[in-house]
């Protein structure tokens, strides 16, 4: 491939990164324009005078900080849960010639397919004999819940991926099935760990509907926090996009640590 | 060619060898196997068995949440109400047309940009971080500025075109004739990346030693992807379809928030119409839609997974000689 | 329906008194640029000086409320007042989103959660929250204060006391499940400046509307004549029956008298279907699918000029939400020019009521007091608790408070004006909610041309009837 045109992809690369992102950038800019500037007939792009009241606005009126860490414990701790849940269970289903394992894989994974408002109102009703309502512990458990078919079933998929003779020659070497699966699998499948650790932590991360119900205030995460921004007569961009631009921020320090596991691709000589 | 893909098949997983084992160390490893799946499922039941018996009798009785005094048990009643209704078929083929459109259009979309970020430049993983951002920011938030931007008079979308591209302004989300359409752009701008991401992490598994047999094979550019990464990341492929077509089919977030199914009923998908129930204090009716969704979607993963499985049977049997 | 010549006799006196007021212009100034609710409350606290301090009462209680700047922002703006004069209470704010809130509330109380001692809820969901059996009348409570109860009841309008006539059998005599001192209706909004110079008056009926869309509408210029809120389920609903009761009609033949006989398809339903129908032609193009937050929107960026009918709120009069805050004025919705047509404004708002599980009920009782005492001083009152509602973004139910801030607020002037026309949102049933919902989906349906206007009425008599069947009433 000639310089030239390896050196157009990647421009090309830049060029859609950039456009894919306006939206986002949108969301920037707003978060810090004045109210009535966001609400003019016309989109403004640089005309106005940059301020930080929103930034302020969404801690001192929406308690964003107590959001930002609760967000961090039950979405952390549902996402770690569910990665040592999830591994061994894909490990059995993808590899281990389970008698009817394709089964097992489809119960896990149904128990996902209601709509959320159909089940939101047991689970309330649960958290409720056991006193769990706004608590931490709720949610997270909800969130391995629902986190955890989908795990096993991304996590499937890469394992299919892997070459089996490692294994072999370690289960030889009298290595247990744990052992095997915290030594050799977790560095071989790094990047499909990463994606679905991704994956995991982006679907609790945004969780609405549950984090509504099953919390009053104590517990309440950032999309619900971000959500009463949200008047019923008058949306408030200005805190709405600065609380947007917060829940972006661990986020993308979260990806950008795991990304490097995507890119690094399978070492197999070192385990070898 | 030949010689190629048959050296590139053994590093897949080939299958369990379910024949010529000694029956003990199958029944041992079978044990081992439930011991691992144990935990997860156990998990599971414990937090569905409940909801499913809650919603299960829900669904046969008329139960206004605003006037518990009367509830009381009508038999199939709600589900003879939905099918008779035109909003609920009307929400039935919204909700399939959206899962397969979008679906696709994500896969092939998705599919590229895996393949245009797959590269060795530097501030590579810089563009991978960024890229993903869509689906990073709550739904909430970007539902509503996808709103603003598409806003018919004043949106920054129309701002674009009319100044930048001299283009009459557009209604968008407003219109019953565009706005499911309007809605596909947003989902295929959250999730396409997202999926690239997948597949990426697909490809990044490929082993060297595979690429490097392709290079010297003087395999590239679209047959390099069609009959080397395409077959080697089935697994990964398959797996995303499902979960995407899954997560299409419960679409709720984006729907509520951008149309809340309008204008009139143009945009109405089942999870919003089933919000739409409850909102209204249906429990009962809420709870049929419910379990009718179940279904539709037990329906198309099983049809799915007879495919996937029947597809990667037929792949070890052709791995093994 | 409702209405009395208390009401329009003290909206004239109130007008008049605003001239009297003048010389607090500049505190008022300070009040609505001060920003964070809580930081307001804290300015205003700084002022306040309580004539008595309640140290004796004590414990903790817990307030649920909408978000938002006219619920929970609010409330924490007077927080910081109530902490002065009772400084041994613990006061919690709990908010949700206000989009789910209302229904939220009823899925507490069903359940009949024990974790809120007071709670702020929609006028609609009375009757609902009466079935639960969610209800504690404050009548006891407000016994010992007969002097305080005779200044609310002649300070805030009938139509909004009488919020709470419960159908279930008449209320015991002094009974009061509520105290509201949020108020709202639905009024005509419009841009004076517009209307003055396309040398119109406000319309005054519906074929004046029709006429007065066609004069302002230019939508070469991006100047839509016309917005309100189309989106299906309740705002639609709401803007069907806002329509239907200023034709004469209603949801029931005689809700009083206990005739639950749906009468939506008939002449006045017909008529309030097909001007709500008519006006799209001159509508801005978000108005088809557009909630009250973008109808808003719209009006704040001055691309639509005007609607007849809608609950706006006092936002468009707030200086840091719209550039056009001075230009926005309101008036009584228009009337139908039927037999049985008037002018009717629907009223909303919010009242506060201590749930049955709550707990701390004499603190509680406290709270809800000292949240609706007006502004006499001798009667534990400040014009501070009204300054830290309005800072904030509230609105009010109180004619006196109305009164003294409508200068910076027009919307306050065209609550004052609805007010002796008030009649109650919906019908006060627990089945309100869903029969707006019902009615709304029609309704949309209808003005996105997916059915005709008599397929749409045909619908929403079925299926109240089925509701109101299911309820056992029928």
């Amino acid at each position: 491939m000639s310089s030239v045109y390896t050196r157009a992809i990647n421009i090309l690369a830049v060029l859609v990164v950039v456009v894919w992102l306006i939206p986002v950038l949108w969301v920037a800019l707003t978060s810090v324009k004045p109210t009535n500037v966001i609400n003019a007939p016309t989109p403004t792009f640089y005309s106005f005078e940059p301020t930080g009241e929103h930034y302020v606005e969404i801690f001192d009126r929406f308690l964003f900080d107590r959001a930002i860490l609760n967000s961090l414990i039950t979405v952390g701790v549902s996402t770690l849960i569910v990665m040592i849940l999830a591994l061994p269970a894909a490990y059995a289903v993808a590899r281990m010639g389970l008698m009817g394992g394709d089964t097992w894989a489809l119960v896990i994974l149904s128990l996902r397919f209601m709509p959320g408002v159909v089940v939101v109102l047991p689970y309330f009703k649960m958290a409720n004999w056991f006193g769990l309502i706004d608590t931490q512990i709720v949610l997270i458990v909800v969130y391995v819940a629902f986190g955890l078919p989908f795990a096993v079933w991304i996590l499937r998929g890469f394992l299919l991926d892997l070459p089996k003779e490692v294994e072999e020659a370690a289960r030889l070497d009298g290595l247990g099935w744990l052992q095997i699966i915290f030594r050799l699998i977790l560095p071989m499948a790094a990047p499909g760990i990463a994606v679905t650790a991704i994956f995991t932590f982006v679907f609790s991360w945004n969780e609405y509907l549950y984090a509504l119900f099953l919390t009053y205030d104590k517990a309440t995460t950032m999309p619900v926090a971000l959500q009463k921004t949200i008047d019923l007569y008058n949306v408030l961009w200005g805190s709405l996009s600065a609380g947007a631009v917060i829940q972006l921020l661990p986020m993308i320090a979260v990806v950008f640590l795991l990304q490097r596991h995507i890119a690094r691709g399978l070492a197999l000589g070192a385990v070898k | 060619m030949t010689a190629l893909t048959v050296e590139a098949r053994p590093s897949r997983a080939a299958g369990p060898p379910r024949q010529g084992r000694p029956g003990a160390v199958a029944r041992q490893q079978r044990r081992t196997a439930y011991l691992l799946l144990a935990p997860c499922v156990i998990v599971l039941l414990a937090l569905a068995i409940f909801p499913l018996i809650f919603s299960g009798t829900l669904s046969f009785k008329v139960d206004p949440l605003y006037n518990p005094d009367v509830a009381r048990f009508v038999g199939w009643r709600n589900y003879n109400d939905l099918f008779e209704d035109r909003r609920f078929w009307n929400s039935i083929e919204l909700t399939v047309i959206w899962a397969v459109v979008v679906v696709s259009i994500q896969m092939v979309l998705g599919f590229f940009l895996a393949v245009l970020l797959d590269r060795k430049m530097q501030g590579a993983g810089l563009l991978r971080t960024l890229i993903i951002i869509p689906v990073f920011i709550s739904p909430i938030a970007m539902g509503l500025t996808w709103r603003f931007i598409f806003e018919p008079v004043s949106g920054l979308a129309n701002w674009i075109l009319n100044t930048g591209f001299g283009l009459e302004k557009w209604t968008w989300l407003s219109h019953k004739d565009t706005a499911l359409m309007t809605l596909m752009l947003v989902d295929c701008w959250q999730w396409t990346p997202f999926i690239a991401l997948i597949l990426l992490a697909g490809m990044q598994s490929i082993s060297p030693e595979i690429t490097e047999a392709a290079r010297l094979d003087r395999v590239r550019g679209v047959t390099f992807y069609t009959r080397i990464v395409i077959p080697l990341i089935r697994p990964v492929i398959m797996v995303v379809i499902l979960i995407r077509l899954v997560d299409s089919i419960r679409i709720f977030d984006l729907n509520f928030i951008m149309t809340k199914g309008g204008p009139g009923s143009s945009t109405l998908m089942a999870s919003v119409y089933d919000y739409t129930i409850f909102e209204q204090g249906h429990l009962g009716l809420m709870a049929a839609y419910g379990f009718l969704i179940l279904i539709l979607i037990n329906i198309v993963v099983l049809a799915f997974l007879n495919t996937l499985y029947r597809t990667e049977k037929a792949a070890r049997a052709a791995d093994q000689p | 329906m409702r209405n009395s010549d208390h009401d329009s006799r003290a909206y004239d006196s109130a007008m008049k008194r605003i001239k009297h007021f003048r010389e607090r212009e500049l505190t008022r100034r300070q009040v609505l640029k001060a920003s964070a609710a809580t930081a307001l409350g804290a300015t205003l606290a700084a002022q306040f000086v309580p004539s008595e301090v309640h140290a004796d009462v004590g414990g903790t209680i817990v307030h649920f409320a909408s978000s938002g700047k006219r619920l929970a922002n609010s409330l924490r703006a007077v927080k910081p007042l109530f902490d002065k004069v009772f400084p041994n209470v613990e006061l919690e704010v709990v908010s949700k989103p206000m989009s789910e809130a209302l229904t939220q509330i009823n899925t507490y109380m069903r359940s009949k959660s024990d974790a809120f001692d007071v709670i702020t809820q929609d006028h609609a969901q009375f009757a609902a929250l009466d079935a639960m059996g969610a209800l504690t009348d404050l009548g006891p409570y407000l016994e010992p204060f007969p002097d305080w109860l005779a200044d609310y009841e002649q300070d805030v309008p009938e139509a909004y006391r009488h919020m709470w006539n419960l159908p279930k059998g008449p209320a015991p005599p002094g009974y009061i499940a509520a105290l509201a001192p949020d108020g709202n209706a639905m009024m005509t909004f419009y841009r004076k400046d517009v209307f003055e110079s396309a040398g119109i008056p406000v319309p005054e009926t519906w074929d004046d509307v029709i006429d007065a869309c066609k004069e302002i509408h230019d939508p070469a210029n991006e100047r839509y004549a016309y917005c309100a809120a189309m989106a299906r389920n309740f705002w639609a609903g709401y803007q069907y029956y806002g329509s239907l009761r200023s034709m004469g009609g209603d949801v029931f033949v005689d809700e009083v008298a206990e005739d639950w006989t749906v009468a939506i398809n008939t002449e006045e339903g017909y008529q309030a279907l097909k001007v709500l129908v008519d006006l799209q032609k001159y509508a801005h193009p978000v108005s088809a699918n557009a909630g009250e937050d973008e109808v808003n929107l719209v009006f704040a960026q001055g691309t639509a000029l005007y609607s007849p009918l809608t609950w706006g709120t006092a936002v468009l009069n707030d200086p840091t939400y719209t550039d056009l805050h001075e230009h926005w004025h309101m008036d009584l919705s228009p009337r139908g020019t039927g037999e049985k047509g008037g002018h009717r404004a629907l009223t909303g708002g919010f009242g506060q009521f201590m749930p049955t599980w709550g707990g701390n009920r004499e603190t509680a009782f406290a709270w809800i007091k000292f949240l609706n005492s007006g502004d006499n001083e001798d009667l534990g009152g400040s014009s501070l608790i009204a300054d830290a509602i309005v800072g904030a973004g509230g609105q009010l139910s109180r004619r006196s408070t109305l009164s003294r801030w409508s200068d910076r607020k027009p919307f306050f002037v065209g609550l004052m004006k609805a007010y002796p026309v008030c009649v109650v949102n919906a019908p006060v049933i627990p089945e309100a909610y869903a029969i707006m919902g019902a009615m709304g989906e029609e309704v949309a349906d209808a003005v996105n041309e997916e059915q005709s206007i008599e397929d749409a009425l045909a619908a929403m008599e079925k299926r109240t009837q089925r509701i109101m069947e299911d309820s056992g009433y029928v």
